[in-house]
């Protein structure tokens, strides 16, 4: 792994701050890939799906030239996947995900990343589609390899909301359900529901021979709770207060989390689900090696 | 409860402070969003109930310590001097004073004197007691102990004795005592019949100690009717071959007076009576007459009841006069008049002897009722010794001189009392003419004669020159010329007495030899010198002075007999007086019989009012004004140094401090999940 990769340094707090996310993920994948010896995907091969107008920044090769001569028009050629490797980012949007300690919410964290990601595995021309969900499943687009998919898909991360509270069983079995190709599933969400409840679904979607990758997104607070003194909490999804001594609350507080977060990975680890852990105040690079390592494994 | 300074609670307005930190503290609790309580919700409640508690609980004792902090800088104390409920058991000192004087014999007093201090030492439950039994003197018969065995004992031990009373002496003796007690609380407890005559005007400048409390406890009924001699006075006049005994005493009846029968016994024989009347005080004159010349001790009585007045008298058939004649002129020296005016034979009243200064010794002196110093110069040491001796053996010792006194003159005079001589004085250059007598104590026996007389002779005699003497402070000018100078002095020393006479007794200085009441004034002043019946008379505890240089063995009345040795200066002092009665000293072949009597205050029963004697005692106080005993006045610094509730609301706030110290850092215990 290099170290000059410019992403590297891209502090995600100042990744969100740019309000494009298809610049962000461009930034983040572009600069992550110049940092890479060699990139080791070739991309798939694929059936020629539609045309559709060229648009200035497309790939020239992609250029139908025969179309042209024809029509004095350019048209690029879309193809479709037509490998199993369909990409379905799952992003969690409950109320849970919009908390932040620093400048970066986790919403925000896991939009970032969902774009990159979509914007990597799309230029590797690879399907890639959304599902948004809290308690319930409030976006589903399925993979599609296009250009103006995946602009579709970073208009939905831009405009999506977290507000509801968290449902990590419901949702993902129904995300199983949903999904009629095998493919690759790589569920961005900070999990916060009982992790049985997350298992199970990721086990349920495990059956239907998906690969999963999870990002476990957590704010440096969660993990740390530096808190002290007396603390209103108050649940950023039920609205439920709860008068603490943090200071003394935080030693089972950490005991707790890490219990959970054990939870969370043993069970990931059983079911074959790859696991990564994620600070929101962490460079996305290594959510993208990893996911290099997990298509890499898998692939 | 009251408070010394109670400025200080205004400190309380800071307990207010804790309270404020807490309701701050809870209303500015940081609000944070958190992602979800799932986690938090998973701390013990417990956790969270005791935090809460704690945080009261901490709060409550911070609050408690500012409030112990002001209340013990404000010194609070109980008014009263009793604590309820946090009085623990005080204890006290206490001083038992008994009465142990004569007058604590009448009428069982001394036994139930006994039984009350008895009494107070059962009941004293863990106090400290003393005991003093007192008379004239104070006497610590065990000192401060809770030992009551040792206690009871010396109470026991005590027994009355003839003394006279001296409540002042035994009221510094127990305050005295109290200056090492162990307690704060301290008491003296008198238990007498409070005889008027024991309080002196000495308590007019000595109080009892502020916060020492004083008890009284009068014992024994008042006597009804007491019958006693006060004083006798004995008056020898040698008539040819007999002697002439007047006997004048005063007798004091307290109670109802009643007619009284007033004896002389001697040996257990009547001599003579005189009737006394019925009043409270009354003069009885017994007269007898003595054939055969002896020293005597008799009693004068008023019935079994009564005690009796002791006395010693000697009865001379003719008393020597021995004149020591020192003076060298012979028609005009003192000792050719003094022969003409003593020595009259076997019938005179007087035996007349005379010695030059050499032969001066104790053989010589002590066959001598008076001795006549006449114009000595020198007077050695030994004989100074003789004459003191002398005197203070009883003899009488008349001096005169007609030169300037020397040094040994000088010390003769000091050891004598009478005075320190000067120079000669010439009356003719220091007032322009000779001195005459200017004034005379008409009441002196010596000069009775002649103020009854009426005559006025005496004050013809003229003095060109005398000797200027300052008398001494114990010294009694009897006599002065006009010029206010001393004319005769006298001193009295123990048994006997020196009369000093300025002038010479010859025609050097004065003529007062050939003035017709010369003769008539030397009788009086010989007759003087053998009335020494006061001299052979003591009182209880009055020391008596024998001739030194020898040891004596003194008998008292019951027989016992004590040895009494010559002090670093020679002088013999018998000081065990302690019983009224006839007492014999002899040394060798010297005897001197000598009488001590109860002192005649004592023997007056009447008591003092108690609540008189207790405010003569006491420092007024703004205390109880109705009771006997009344608590010395503390003030409110005395009780708030007495309790001390200081100390205690310190220890109770280093407790509080302690447990809110280990409370407010105690870490939670986990539980296990």
């Amino acid at each position: 792994m290099t170290t000059s990769a410019p992403t590297r340094y891209i502090d995600p707090a100042l990744l969100a701050r740019i309000g494009n996310l298809e610049l962000v993920a461009r930034a983040v994948v572009e600069g992550f890939v110049a940092g890479l010896h060699r990139s080791p995907y070739k991309g798939f091969s694929v059936e020629f799906m539609e045309y559709r107008p060229y648009m200035p920044g497309d790939d020239p090769m992609r250029i139908d030239w025969k179309l042209y001569a024809r029509s004095d028009r350019m048209y690029v050629k879309e193809f479709e996947d037509e490998t199993n490797t369909r990409l379905r980012l799952v992003v969690d949007v409950s109320g849970s995900m919009d908390f932040a300690s620093g400048d970066v919410r986790k919403v925000d964290y896991a939009f970032l990343l969902a774009a990159s990601l979509a914007y990597f595995v799309q230029r590797q021309r690879d399907a890639v589609g959304l599902v948004l969900f809290d308690e319930a499943l409030r976006v589903r687009i399925p993979p599609r390899s296009t250009r103006s998919h995946l602009q579709q898909i970073l208009m939905h991360l831009e405009e999506a909301e977290a507000g509801a509270p968290t449902q990590m069983g419901k949702p993902l079995h129904d995300v199983a359900e949903a999904l009629k190709h095998r493919g690759f599933v790589i569920l961005i969400s900070d999990a916060l529901d009982d992790p049985q409840k997350t298992l199970d679904a990721l086990q349920h979607i495990r059956y239907y021979g998906h690969q999963v990758l999870f990002f476990h997104v957590m704010d440096r607070q969660e993990l740390e709770f530096t808190y002290d003194g007396p603390v209103e909490f108050e649940d950023a999804e039920t609205g439920e207060i709860m008068l603490l001594d943090a200071g003394a609350a935080a030693t089972q507080y950490k005991a707790n989390v890490t219990q959970f977060i054990d939870d969370l990975e043993r069970g990931c680890t059983q079911l074959g689900i790859d696991y990564t852990r994620l600070i929101t105040d962490e460079p996305l690079d290594r959510a993208l090696f990893d996911f290099l390592a997990f298509r890499a494994g898998k692939g | 409860m009251s408070l010394l300074t109670p400025l200080f609670l205004l400190g309380l307005a800071a307990v207010l402070v804790p309270l404020v930190l807490h309701l701050i503290r809870q209303v500015r609790a940081q609000r944070v969003v958190f992602p979800s309580l799932m986690h938090l919700q998973r701390v013990p409640e417990e956790r969270v109930r005791r935090r809460r508690l704690k945080d009261w609980l901490l709060m409550a004792m911070r609050m408690t310590l500012l409030v112990l902090l002001a209340l013990a800088f404000a010194r609070p104390y109980w008014q009263g001097g009793v604590v309820p409920l946090f009085q623990p058991a005080e204890r006290t000192s206490r001083v038992l004073l008994i009465d142990q004087s004569h007058s604590m014999q009448a009428g069982g007093r001394f036994a139930d004197a006994q039984q009350q201090a008895l009494d107070l030492i059962a009941a004293a439950d863990g106090d400290e007691l003393a005991i003093i039994t007192f008379d004239d003197g104070a006497y610590l018969q065990a000192d401060l102990t809770d030992d009551t065995d040792v206690l009871a004992q010396a109470v026991r031990r005590a027994v009355p004795t003839f003394r006279a009373t001296d409540f002042f002496l035994a009221m510094q003796r127990a305050q005295e005592v109290l200056a090492s007690a162990l307690h704060e609380d301290q008491e003296v407890v008198l238990v007498s019949d409070f005889q008027q005559s024991g309080w002196s005007s000495a308590f007019d400048e000595w109080k009892l100690a502020d916060g020492v409390r004083l008890e009284t406890i009068a014992v024994g009924e008042a006597v009804s009717d007491n019958a006693f001699v006060e004083e006798a006075n004995l008056t020898k006049t040698r008539q040819g071959a007999t002697t002439q005994l007047r006997l004048d005493a005063r007798v004091v009846q307290e109670g109802e007076a009643q007619p009284l029968t007033l004896t002389t016994q001697r040996d257990g024989a009547a001599q003579a009576s005189a009737r006394v009347e019925s009043s409270a005080s009354a003069t009885a004159t017994i007269q007898q007459v003595e054939e055969r010349s002896g020293v005597y001790q008799a009693e004068l009585t008023l019935g079994e009841e009564a005690a009796p007045w002791y006395f010693t008298y000697e009865v001379n058939e003719q008393p020597t006069v021995l004149v020591v004649d020192g003076s060298r002129r012979i028609r005009s020296s003192a000792a050719f008049f003094l022969q003409r005016a003593f020595d009259l034979g076997e019938n005179a009243p007087f035996r007349y002897r005379q010695i030059q200064p050499s032969a001066l010794s104790r053989s010589a002196a002590r066959d001598a009722e008076v001795i006549i110093l006449a114009g000595l110069d020198n007077i050695s040491a030994g004989q100074q010794q003789v004459l003191l001796d002398f005197v203070q053996g009883g003899g009488s010792l008349l001096w005169s001189t007609d030169v300037a006194p020397t040094g040994s003159a000088r010390g003769l005079a000091q050891a004598l009392g009478l005075g320190t001589l000067g120079g000669v004085a010439d009356a003719r250059q220091t007032q322009g003419y000779e001195a005459i007598i200017g004034e005379v104590d008409g009441r002196h026996p010596i000069f009775r004669l002649f103020e009854a007389s009426g005559t006025g002779a005496i004050f013809r005699a003229k003095f060109r020159q005398y000797v200027a003497v300052e008398a001494d402070s114990s010294a009694s000018v009897i006599a002065r010329y006009d010029n206010n100078d001393p004319f005769i002095i006298e001193a009295r020393q123990s048994l006997g007495h020196a009369l000093l006479f300025t002038s010479s007794l010859g025609t050097r200085w004065t003529d007062l030899p050939i003035n017709e009441l010369y003769i008539p004034l030397l009788y009086q002043m010989a007759s003087y010198a053998l009335d020494d019946e006061a001299a052979l008379a003591y009182t209880i505890g009055q020391p008596v002075s024998l001739p030194g240089g020898a040891d004596w063995s003194v008998r008292d009345p019951e027989g016992r007999v004590v040895q009494v040795e010559p002090d670093a200066q020679g002088a013999v002092w018998f000081n065990a007086t302690d019983r009224p009665g006839h007492y014999l000293a002899t040394s060798g072949n010297e005897r001197v019989p000598f009488s001590v009597n109860i002192a005649p205050e004592e023997l007056r029963l009447a008591a003092r009012d108690v609540e008189e004697a207790y405010a003569t005692v006491v420092a007024p106080t703004q205390g109880d004004e109705t009771g006997t005993v009344q608590e010395a006045a503390l003030t409110p610094a005395d009780l708030e140094e007495r309790q001390q509730f200081w100390k205690w609301i310190w220890l109770l706030l280093i407790i509080v401090f302690l447990v809110e110290t280990v409370l407010a850092h105690r870490p939670y215990a986990t539980r296990s999940t």
